[in-house]
């Protein structure tokens, strides 16, 4: 190592750059995600007036909008609870499956699981549209003209329970995973059947692992966005309101519903980081033959073939619909795309490489970002601030795209704090801002758990090695968070890539590919969204594949 | 063991594979009623995968269970009438639950529950000398509180026959002699039990066990009292693995009267035996305890010459590694005297007593494979 | 080579004292190591030493100059740690040189320094391999030859035998001592094993709650413990309580409680009727006895007898109802041992203590 280097690396690890490090990383956290979000706020208070005026005593409506605000809002709701609790129900036995058997192929099932996650929204909504509800779909096995289901909340409802199924069996699948199987082995000695193991001993120890992926997979259904618009028919939810009335130029009662949907996703978050022990599962009475009848071996069979069939029927198929599609109808998608008369196959590519290109810049601010993020929530003893730091890093993800995608709009741009002008106005630029809003939380979160794994005992011998501050990090930590930012990384990049919401809501002529896939179906030119489709959930599994051998490599 | 006792536990011809590879070889094995039983080997012998087997929480490949009579090869574990108790941390009690709720548990998933149940759960509490923590949780109890509740926790089911997989791990060993000595002192006040315990370490076995099973690589080499273990070891490795031995290597010159005479480094030496002939390879063993240092030989029979090469001192015994003229490494255990120690590079003479010495047919190549320490 | 002071070293977490004005001195060459039960402060001790904490008040200093303002990287110290903390991502060659070419030393010295530790401690045939291809005791030697590389004399070793299979403790804990000789350190050791402590120390220092109780040789803190916890912890012994009847030149005459039988100790710096407990090693209670004036002799029962190979335990009752155990090597025991049997032990083997307010906690492990 060169003595340059060396006086240089010194340097930098002098308690000066550290919190010279330390603000910078916080200041860029806050102000370029924290403070555009929350600032929608202020700006619904400082326009009290004009949306008072439009929203509840409008000249023509009344509180005609405020009536529709609230239904969408009860819809959301309503959607979301059913959503959750089907996905309880389904999900749970699935991740019992994924915890504790072991079978050939359970990689493979285990990175179906992943699809809905990997896919676009909006690519994904289309497959599921397919599917069910229009005569190409399930219907053509059937010999039907029509689709199973029309537009409206029962296919939300079939979009949204295939969201937010991999959050519920992932995040049970974990909790299960932590209950040491000890305790089964020791209710199963004392003579408990397997039924009553589950109710009163795995049951109540993950408990609190359970209500955190239902409020999870509550959150993402409130928020979904642009799967919703693809499918919501008459039937508006919250996020497609804001959606249509920011493309009315209606900011008013946008901004205003975008208000109310980020209070709401800040209780929801408060809520799951208080989660209490009041809660309990009734384990005091034991019905001993009823249980050990649904412990039957036959039962149990029948009841993981039930699963899988579900998670087959409404989950997989759907999602991969668009492939069969596209393969029955080559001809169609080709004239809509390559012989179409407004160039689409440009467009597309146009999209494509926007959507690229803006993945890419954003996954790069976010590592740059993020790392120093990470390493102070899990090193730094703050106490207080940390947990504060932790849970506001939570809040984009949270929050409904469009909501989102809006707040930021309005920070930046004319009407918020930077004058007349603003900085941002709807464009490229503005496109990267809010995706970095939305990819910030993802990469902070993977690499969180990555650099608590790393045993500081590896930092504190090099610093008995004698390497100071920066030198550790450059030849310490770095080697063995690699692997993290690797991971973190693609699920950035197609995090982004899959972005539909938002970049709806803040785009001008600029379109990454979920936005032409919307406006496609919008256009009733089905092949040509189908063709888009293809493309990108090829690409994105792609990835997720790679991902998956990154991660199990590192296990 | 008198073949007139009643028989808890009875294995016939247990075997297991894993993975292409032995687990377990044709394991038989009878144990009667209110006997402590503890099975000893190395780690990977297999005791642990036997004991499962026990339970119910794996089946054998082939083979025979038989409790209290009954053939068990497809019973469930619960449906065993067996009590188990689990790792040393936590003994698995479940941290939800209270001391009470924790006894009661077992008959109430049995669907045994009843106001008797209340008063079992109480004198069992009063057993254990835990009546006034019933509704404090696991979590608050020390570790040796904790081994009470999960034996009391199994024997509530009405199991009279305990399963413990080492039940004391790796815990520091001052405090594991106090709590082995608890817990055979809580198994005697409770009485009437069948207990088998898993263990590695020689003293804890040779300590609790009525009976030890000696399980080497899967298969069972001797079963005995503690007493018949260490003194009558029928096999290089009981004989290794359950004392500090030294093994010297020598040939049967003689053979008169079931009198052998052997030659061992350079020193003649007579053992009964009556299972060799002259010309036999051998391996001698010769506790540590059976050989004594002195400053100098004072006579060329049972005496060598060597080098001390390390000298280690723990209670009150002086442990010398020594190196004999003839370069074969010895090991010496003998009680302190501030008088009389020895330092690194001293050179001394090794006596040994031929009282206590041990023939072993030599096993050819695999003689370094069969010493275990 | 380094001479390292602590001085009124004190460490609070909350309420609960980590340290509690500790005061230790370790010389020049020496081996000391830190003994107690979990929680007692000898890793605090360590890592202040190391700079990873940092002491709320107190000093240390190493040659006589205070080091507490300097930040790990700067005190001329090597670390040898619990789970060897052998970087996984380099292979053993670059990790026992990470030292040095942190120093930016020339490839010439590097080679020179690496190669010579690697070959004193016997790794060099692994200079390729990675971590991951070593098994436990090489980690732990890798991690020896790395700590040397940084050219220190203060070697601080953080249970660097906690890891190993009990198998390998045993003869790990000599190389490693005699290659701290032959490498010229000063050592400072913490574990909690009395073995390993017993074994390898020129000097131990026995801790308990943050204090420091005592620091001796391993043959003086067994012959001669200051407290009963001390005693306890380090050996298999019998405490009886007693009170002082007599006095005479340099012993006393103590009888056991219950108007129990007497017993001659080699002290007379007790009181008359002062309350005594007495400590006596139970390997040092004897079968047969030739009565002399050298030795104690008392008549007790055979409760239970515990075989443990090599050694036999008994439990036996005193004539006050009092419970000991005696422990003597099986072959040396008398073939007609009765029920009803005569015990005798040297009076110079006898120990005593003040009766302590709370004797369950002196003899607590914790």
């Amino acid at each position: 190592m060169g003595r340059i280097l060396i006086k240089i690396e010194k340097g930098l690890s002098t308690r000066f750059f550290r919190i010279f490090g330390d603000s910078f990383t916080i200041g860029f956290f806050l102000l370029i995600i924290i403070i555009p979000i929350l600032y929608i706020f202020s700006f619904v208070i400082t326009k009290w007036d004009s949306i008072n005026s439009t929203v509840f005593n409008h000249p023509i409506t009344g509180n005609g909008q405020w009536f529709d605000m609230l239904t969408a809002l009860g819809r959301s709701f309503e959607i979301a609870g059913i959503v959750t609790i089907i996905d309880v129900i389904i999900g749970l036995p699935m991740a019992l499956i994924l915890a504790r058997y072991q079978f050939k192929g359970k990689k493979y099932i285990d990175s179906l699981i992943d699809l809905p996650l990997a896919v676009p929204t909006a690519a994904l909504g289309f497959s599921i549209y397919l599917f069910w509800g229009t005569k190409y779909g399930i219907s053509s096995l059937f010999g039907l003209q029509t689709g199973l289901f029309s537009e409206g909340p029962l296919m939300i409802m079939l979009v949204h329970i295939v969201f937010t199924y991999p959050y519920i069996v992932r995040n049970l699948k974990e909790v299960i995973m932590r209950v040491d199987r000890t305790y089964e082995h020791a209710a199963e000695s004392l003579g408990a059947s397997g039924f009553t193991v589950f109710r009163t001993i795995t049951g109540p120890l993950m408990k609190e692992g359970l209500i955190a992926g239902a409020i999870l997979a509550f959150t993402r259904s409130l928020g979904e966005t642009g799967a919703t618009l693809i499918v919501y028919g008459v039937s508006e939810t919250s996020p497609v309101q804001i959606v249509s009335w920011r493309q009315l130029g209606l900011f008013g009662p946008a901004a205003f519903l975008s208000m109310i949907l980020v209070l709401v996703a800040l209780v929801l978050l408060l809520l799951l980081k208080l989660i209490t022990r009041r809660v309990g599962l009734p384990i005091h009475r034991v019905f001993v033959r009823t249980e050990r009848t649904l412990s039957h071996p036959i039962i149990r069979k029948t009841r993981n073939g039930l699963i899988a069939l579900v998670f087959v029927l409404i989950v997989i198929l759907p999602s991969l619909w668009t492939f069969i599609y596209v393969g029955t109808n080559s001809s169609t998608v080709y004239s809509q795309i390559f012989l179409s008369a407004d160039n689409k196959l440009a467009q597309f590519w146009l999209s494509f490489m926007n959507s690229l290109s803006i993945a890419g810049l954003a996954t790069l601010i976010c590592i740059v970002f993020g790392i120093p993020m990470a390493l102070i929530i899990v090193r730094r003893n703050w106490g207080r601030v940390k947990a504060i730091l932790d849970t506001l890093i939570d809040i984009p993800l949270i929050i409904p795209s469009a909501a989102l995608g809006f707040s930021v709009f309005v920070f930046w741009g004319t009407l918020g704090p930077f004058g007349p002008n603003g900085i941002f106005s709807p464009s490229y630029w503005l496109i990267l801002l809010v995706h970095v809003v939305f990819c910030y939380p993802y990469m902070v979160r993977v690499l969180i758990p990555i650099v608590a794994s790393i045993d500081p005992g590896y930092e504190e011998a090099a610093r008995t090695l004698g390497a100071p501050g920066f030198t550790v990090f450059r030849t310490c930590t770095w080697p063995l968070l690699k692997r993290g930012v690797l991971a973190g990384s693609i699920i950035t990049f197609t995090r982004s890539l899959g972005e539909t919401g938002a970049t709806i809501v803040v785009m001008g002529l600029i379109r990454t590919v979920p936005v032409i896939i919307v406006n496609w179906v919008e256009a009733q030119a089905l092949a040509a969204s189908a063709f888009a489709c293809v493309i990108i959930i090829i690409f994105s599994y792609i990835l997720i594949f790679f991902l998956r051998k990154i991660t199990l490599a590192n296990e | 063991m008198k073949s007139s006792e009643k028989i808890s536990v009875e294995l016939r011809n247990i075997s297991k594979e894993y993975e292409k590879a032995p687990l377990l070889q044709d394991i038989s094995l009878k144990i009667p009623y209110n006997s402590y039983f503890s099975i000893c080997g190395p780690t990977g012998s297999g005791k642990s995968t036997l004991l499962r087997i026990i339970a119910g929480l794996e089946k054998q490949d082939q083979g025979d269970i038989f409790i209290d009579g009954k053939l068990m090869n497809n019973v469930l574990p619960e449906d065993r009438g067996v009590g188990m108790l689990f790792e040393h941390m936590t003994y698995a009690l479940f941290p939800h639950l209270s001391i009470y709720e924790n006894l009661i548990y077992g008959q109430r998933v049995r669907g045994m529950a009843s106001e008797e149940s209340e008063e079992t759960a109480n004198e069992m509490l009063r057993l254990l000398m835990l009546s006034d923590r019933a509704k404090d949780f696991p979590e608050a109890m020390s570790g040796g509180m904790k081994q009470r509740v999960a034996l009391g926790r199994a024997l509530m089911t009405g199991a009279r026959l305990i399963l413990l997989d080492e039940p004391l791990g790796a815990l520091d060993a001052k405090i594991r002699l106090n709590l082995r000595k608890e817990l055979v002192g809580m198994v005697k006040s409770l009485g009437n039990l069948t207990v088998i315990h898993i263990t590695q370490d020689v003293e804890e076995a040779l300590m609790v066990s009525d009976y030890i099973v000696a399980l080497f690589a899967g298969k069972v080499l001797q079963i005995g009292t503690p007493e018949e273990i260490y003194n009558h070891p029928n096999s290089l490795e009981v004989c290794s693995f359950f004392s500090s031995s030294n093994f010297f290597e020598g040939e049967i010159e003689d053979l008169e009267d079931d009198i052998a005479v052997v030659n061992l480094q350079g020193s003649t030496v007579r053992v009964k035996t009556r299972s060799f002939s002259t010309g036999n390879q051998v391996v001698v063993a010769i506790r540590a305890t059976d050989l004594s240092i002195q400053k100098e030989k004072t006579s060329d029979i049972n005496q060598w010459d060597g080098i001390v090469l390390q000298h280690q001192f723990n209670q009150g015994i002086m442990r010398y590694q020594i190196e004999l003229e003839t370069k074969q490494m010895v090991i010496v255990n003998q009680p302190y005297n501030e008088k009389l120690t020895f330092k690194a590079n001293e050179k001394v003479a090794v006596v040994f007593s031929p009282r206590n010495i041990f023939l072993f047919p030599h096993p050819g190549e695999s003689l370094e494979k069969k010493i275990i320490k | 080579m380094p001479h390292v002071e602590i001085k009124n070293l004190s460490k609070n977490y909350g309420k609960v004292k980590a340290l509690d004005n500790v005061n230790l001195e370790v010389f020049d060459g020496e081996h000391l190591t830190l003994l107690g039960p979990s929680g007692c402060g000898k890793t605090t001790i360590l890592r202040a030493i190391a700079g990873l904490l940092k002491p709320d008040h107190g000093e240390i200093l190493f040659d006589g100059r205070s080091i507490l303002d300097l930040p790990p990287e700067e005190r001329d110290i090597g670390m040898v740690f619990q789970h060897f903390m052998v970087f996984p991502f380099l292979d053993v060659w670059d990790n026992v040189t990470y030292p040095l070419r942190i120093k930016g030393k020339s490839e010439a010295e590097i080679e020179e320094i690496a190669v010579r530790a690697m070959e004193l401690i016997g790794i060099l045939p692994r200079i390729n391999d990675f971590p991951e291809e070593l098994s436990a005791p090489e980690l732990q030697k890798v991690g020896l030859a790395r700590a040397f590389s940084t050219g220190s004399k203060l070697l601080l070793l953080d249970e660097p035998m906690s890891n190993l299979d009990s198998k390998f403790r045993m003869e790990f804990q000599h190389e490693l001592r005699d290659l701290i000789k032959k490498l010229g350190l000063t050592a400072i050791h913490v574990t909690h094993d009395q073995w390993i402590a017993m074994n390898i120390s020129d000097r131990i220092a026995i801790m308990r709650k943050g204090r420091i109780l005592q620091v001796d040789t391993p043959m003086q803190l067994y012959y001669a413990p200051n407290s009963i916890f001390t005693c306890n912890f380090l050996s298999n012994s019998n405490f009886l309580e007693g009170i002082v009847e007599q006095k005479e030149e340099g012993r006393s005459v103590v009888r056991l409680r219950g108007f129990g039988p007497k017993i001659v100790i080699p002290t007379d710096r007790w009181e008359r009727r002062q309350r005594l407990i007495l400590a006596l090693r139970r390997n040092e209670i004897s079968f047969s006895y030739a009565k002399t004036s050298e030795v104690n002799i008392l008549n007790a029962s055979i409760i239970d007898e515990h075989f443990l190979g090599s050694r036999t335990i008994f439990s036996l009752r005193l004539e006050n109802g009092d419970l000991i155990e005696a422990e003597s090597f099986t072959k040396d025991i008398p073939r007609d041992l009765g029920r009803e049997i005569t015990i005798s032990f040297r009076i110079a083997d006898v120990m005593s203590f003040e009766y302590p307010e709370d004797l369950d906690y002196e003899l607590a492990l914790e």
